[in-house]
């Protein structure tokens, strides 16, 4: 076994508990955010040196593919943007050292999660980053901060729950927790298993659904969102939903692909319900952060769109929109943030006449909004554009999501449309300019900047993502 | 390599970075400096027409570089006799839009200056791009400079009325984008993924049997629809005369004269270019929608009291003559369609200005208001009948020209058709001069008592290119038609109209 496959999560893994221990001796809790920082910079380092790499250690348990990669990446990314943006946003907290050393063990987990070969390493990553979230959630401990880590507890523990019913079913027909074995187990034998693992698939679609917010499941999703702190938003929006993406598709497009076609059929209804219902609730919206969990319950219908078509092209799709939805969504709610932050509010209101007040942020979230309308060249855009192109590609009722996909992008112009609106075109007494702090400048630029250079840049990662979806599957 | 074609694209967008820069110091750097760029775009685009009529060929693509290879994207640029026009009027009426805002636009200018060369990159590129792709990422690049424009700049209800365009706009290209993308997978079954307008073009023709017909009117419905709604043809316009109200004048200027012509074009080049087959089929109907709007658009005219809302609700009716023109499978009708295109880009670019002026010198729109304007603002009014007459279709200006040869195209395909329109037309036709009649003739309104004319020469000058032109191509229309005539005959070939 070669200690250099688990460099990054021991970076992280260790940091973590350093900067818990820095907390107790360190009065400076400054120092503690660039010892965050430092981590996630050494982790992104040290994962860069994974590429192209294959190989499995642990008995199968860790795998290093360029899946996991392109997840580690993204979740590294993602916590970088978020620690940089909390520099300020929590400087006022007594716990910050809590603060941190949480953010890394989320990461920790879900990192695994990426990595996992083994239902087992799966779920464990899972609540390690579940259980560090929860807390997160409810860091700022007013009656809302606590209704939405409440709620976020309460029904992650149930959908916890319900991952590890349907893993033990499928354990229980396989006789296995290797995703591999399981999957040509069942493949072998489908139908002596089919009931059971049919009703293994529904706990674990139910499971998963609930993680990433999907409709029927999102109820949490909007309350929790409004309730927590919005770097911590930024960082399960981005992070923690692409974690719950990476977990199903082990499960779905690997351990229990056999399924086919009434997986694919779940997944469709899973998809048309969150596209809609997302969009079209977003639109009645009138706290900023409430209409951007709708409109994420939206994309995580677009996602799901590759879930449903089966095919590399489907899941090229996902993964492009899981790392489009990371910088759009992360970049997005940490503008949020700045604005709370500066104490205008976030209601959509008091966005009016923000392109004076803070030009650089209203124009960063310009260009979010803009690529979560799908507007080309940006990010946005070119996944939104693999997903229409594979569901109509694969024919049959799929073409019906590409439809709908693209109504209900229609309908998203709508309310993203609302928030241009009152940025740049409407009037406020109040015009004074307003100071940006750099810790919420920084990682802003860097998310705009990363979805303009994939918009023009799209068929690397499409080629990266194709030989990395096709490795494993 | 990179060509000319590239630079048309790259100028504007430098340019509009630093008219938002330079625009710190002093409010007149960045109108200098926008004035400069649009200019020297326009150079650039004549240049590209001389080197253009020496050796057309070399254009037709004149540059690509292959972009998203696994999607068969590839950044393919060129122009024919039909976009290279379409080029010279976007960038000459850009620069006349912009020095027409010297004067007129009064807040943000740093903004507005940056805004409207991003709008004129996605313009010029709509015209020139060679691959599906490309054109429609230049087509929804457009959307979002004109929101601004309209939203910001705009009048009273200048939120709704950007909205609207939006997302009725964005409703269309997303329609288009399918369009494309059926197309894209079809041309998989061949054994070569593209997106490329003159390959597709190929495959079309060699392969009809995986480009069913069947196949080809779903994907030209898809495309209609984008088209239609820019153009605006009838019942698709009712975004038009809300953002053309609203918007700013030399924004207006843009929207009648530009904006609307990337529909006509995408018909032509699109649709009549790569589709013949499905157009031939679907020609009847297109006729009927280019009458429809002829005549509903200048019916409407009739009621109109706004001289700005009649402006644009004559933009419907004209660009009806395009429709039709395409429809009529000839090349002559296919010249005529052309030929409206610029003619009326030209003609409703000086009507816009003149509505901007009115609004600014004798602080209306309304006609009422507006009666008796010769004696008061003698130049803005006689400047005024005469981009009347020449809209109306007066022989010896462009209009005429353009709608002649629409009319004589189409009664080789559709005779009673035709002549009940040119009937009708000629009754409809009244609703410009009874403007006339109203604003010219009779006693100075009460309110006009106070008014002077003061012309800025922004505006003067901008005046005076636009009439010149449309003078130009009324008297000597072989110009015009020997630079499109090799391009359309050919698409006309394959309609099949010779």
């Amino acid at each position: 076994m070669n200690v250099m496959y688990l460099l990054p999560e021991l970076i992280v893994g260790s940091f973590a508990i350093i900067v818990l221990m820095m907390d107790l001796f360190i009065k400076n809790k400054r120092f503690l955010s660039i010892v965050s920082i430092i981590c996630i910079i050494l982790a992104i380092f040290s994962s860069l040196s994974l590429l192209n790499l294959r190989a499995s250690i642990l008995n199968e348990m860790f795998l290093l593919d360029n899946f996991a990669f392109f997840f580690k990446l993204v979740f590294l990314s993602v916590t970088l943007l978020v620690l940089i943006g909390s520099i300020d946003f929590v400087s006022k907290s007594n716990n910050q050292g809590e603060y941190y050393s949480l953010l890394l063990f989320a990461t920790l987990g879900m990192m695994i999660v990426a990595s996992s070969g083994d239902l087992i390493t799966l779920y464990i990553g899972l609540e390690l980053a579940s259980i560090s979230t929860y807390v997160l959630a409810g860091f700022r401990k007013d009656a809302k901060g606590s209704e939405a880590a409440m709620k976020y507890f309460i029904v992650g523990a149930l959908s916890s729950a319900l991952i590890i019913f349907g893993i033990s079913l499928l354990y229980g027909t396989s006789g296995t927790t290797n995703i591999f074995a399981i999957s040509s187990i069942i493949a072998h034998n489908i139908n002596a298993f089919y009931s059971t693992v049919l009703l293994g698939a529904i706990f674990l679609i139910a499971g998963f659904g609930f993680k990433m917010a999907a409709a029927p499941f999102h109820m949490w999703a909007p309350d929790t969102y409004e309730g927590a702190p919005s770097p911590v938003v930024a960082f399960l929006s981005a992070g923690t939903k692409a974690m719950a993406f990476a977990a199903a598709f082990k499960v779905f497009a690997i351990a229990i692909i056999s399924l086919g076609n009434n997986m694919s059929l779940a997944f469709a209804i899973l998809a048309i319900l969150s596209m809609t219902l997302g969009n079209v609730v977003a639109l009645r919206q009138t706290d900023i952060k409430r209409m951007l969990a709708y409109s994420s319950i939206g994309h995580v219908g677009y996602i799901l769109i590759g879930f449903a078509v089966l095919t590399p092209l489907g899941y090229v799709g996902s993964l492009f929109h899981i790392l489009s939805n990371a910088f759009m969504k992360s970049g997005a709610f940490l503008a949020v943030a700045l604005i709370s932050y500066t104490l205008i509010g976030s209601r959509i209101e008091d966005y009016k006449g923000l392109g004076k007040r803070a030009p650089i942020t209203s124009f960063a979230l310009l260009i979010f909004l803009l690529s979560l309308i799908g507007i080309p060249p940006l990010a946005g855009f070119w996944s939104k554009m693999i997903l229409i192109l594979a569901a109509i590609a694969s024919g049959g009722y799929m073409t019906l999501l590409a439809i709908i996909l693209v109504i209900n992008s229609t309908i998203s112009v709508f309310y993203y449309g609302r928030v241009i609106k009152f940025i740049y075109i409407s009037k406020q007494d109040n015009m004074e300019r307003i100071d940006e702090p750099i810790s919420f400048i920084l990682p802003i630029i860097l998310a705009v900047f990363a979805l303009v250079i994939i918009g023009i840049f799209p068929h690397k990662i499409i080629d990266f993502l194709q030989s990395a979806i096709i490795e494993i599957i | 390599m990179i060509t000319i074609l590239t630079y048309l694209l790259i100028l504007p967008l430098l340019g509009s970075i630093l008219a938002y820069i330079v625009g710190r110091k002093s409010i007149r750097y960045e109108k200098i400096l926008a004035i400069l760029v649009s200019t020297l775009t326009f150079l650039l685009s004549v240049s590209l027409y001389l080197d253009f009529r020496l050796n057309p060929k070399k254009w037709f693509p004149g540059e690509s570089h292959v972009w998203v290879e696994q999607l068969g994207i590839s950044y393919t640029l060129g122009v024919d006799g039909i976009s290279m026009p379409m080029v010279m009027l976007t960038t000459l009426l850009m620069t006349v839009a912009i020095v027409a805002s010297w004067d007129y636009i009064k807040f943000r200018e740093r903004e507005y200056y940056a805004v409207m060369l991003i709008l004129q990159v996605g313009l010029t590129g709509v015209f020139i791009s060679l691959d599906l792709f490309i054109f429609f990422i230049f087509w929804e690049i457009v959307l979002v400079p004109m929101f601004f424009l309209i939203g910001i700049w705009g009048g009273p209800r200048r939120q709704y009325s950007a909205m609207k365009f939006f997302v009725f706009t964005h409703i269309g290209g997303l329609a288009m984008l399918l369009g494309f993308i059926a197309l894209f997978l079809r041309s998989g079954e061949t054994g070569h993924y593209t997106f490329s307008m003159i390959a597709l073009k190929q495959l079309i023709q060699i392969h009809p049997e995986i480009f069913t017909l069947g196949f080809q009117k779903l994907v030209f419905i898809a495309i209609f629809l984008g088209f239609a709604f820019k153009m605006p043809l009838v019942p698709f316009h009712t975004w038009l005369p809300d953002a053309h109200v609203e918007a700013p004048s030399p924004v207006s200027i843009i929207l009648a004269g530009v904006l609307l012509k990337m529909g006509g074009y995408g018909l032509i080049r699109i649709g009549a270019g790569m589709l013949p087959e499905t157009v031939k089929i679907f020609a009847f109907g297109l006729a009927i929608f280019g009458i429809i709007s002829i005549l509903y658009g200048a019916f409407v005219c009739l009621a109109q009291t706004d001289v700005k809302k009649l402006i644009a609700l004559s933009s419907v009716s004209h660009m009806g003559f395009v429709a039709l023109g395409i429809a009529s499978l000839n090349s002559l009708g296919l010249n005529g369609a052309i030929y409206q295109m610029v003619s009326h880009g030209l003609i409703s670019g000086l009507l816009f200005l003149l509505s901007g002026l009115l609004l600014e010198k004798a602080g209306s729109r309304e006609i009422p208001s507006l009666s008796g304007i010769v004696k008061k603002l003698p130049i803005i009014g006689w400047v005024l009948v005469f981009a009347s007459l020449a809209s109306l279709g007066l022989p010896g200006l462009s209009g005429f020209v353009a709608e002649i040869i629409v009319f004589l195209g189409a009664y080789k395909t559709y005779n009673l058709l035709t002549i009940i329109t040119v009937t009708v037309i000629v009754i409809t036709a009244a609703y410009y001069t009874w403007m006339l009649q109203r604003i010219v003739f009779g006693q100075p309104h009460n309110r006009l008592k106070e008014v002077k004319e003061h012309i800025h020469w922004s505006e003067s000058i901008s005046m005076a290119v636009l009439i010149i032109l449309i003078i130009f191509l009324g008297i000597y229309p072989a110009w015009l038609l020997n630079l499109i005539g090799d391009s359309s005959g050919a698409i006309a070939n394959l309609l099949g109209g010779g």
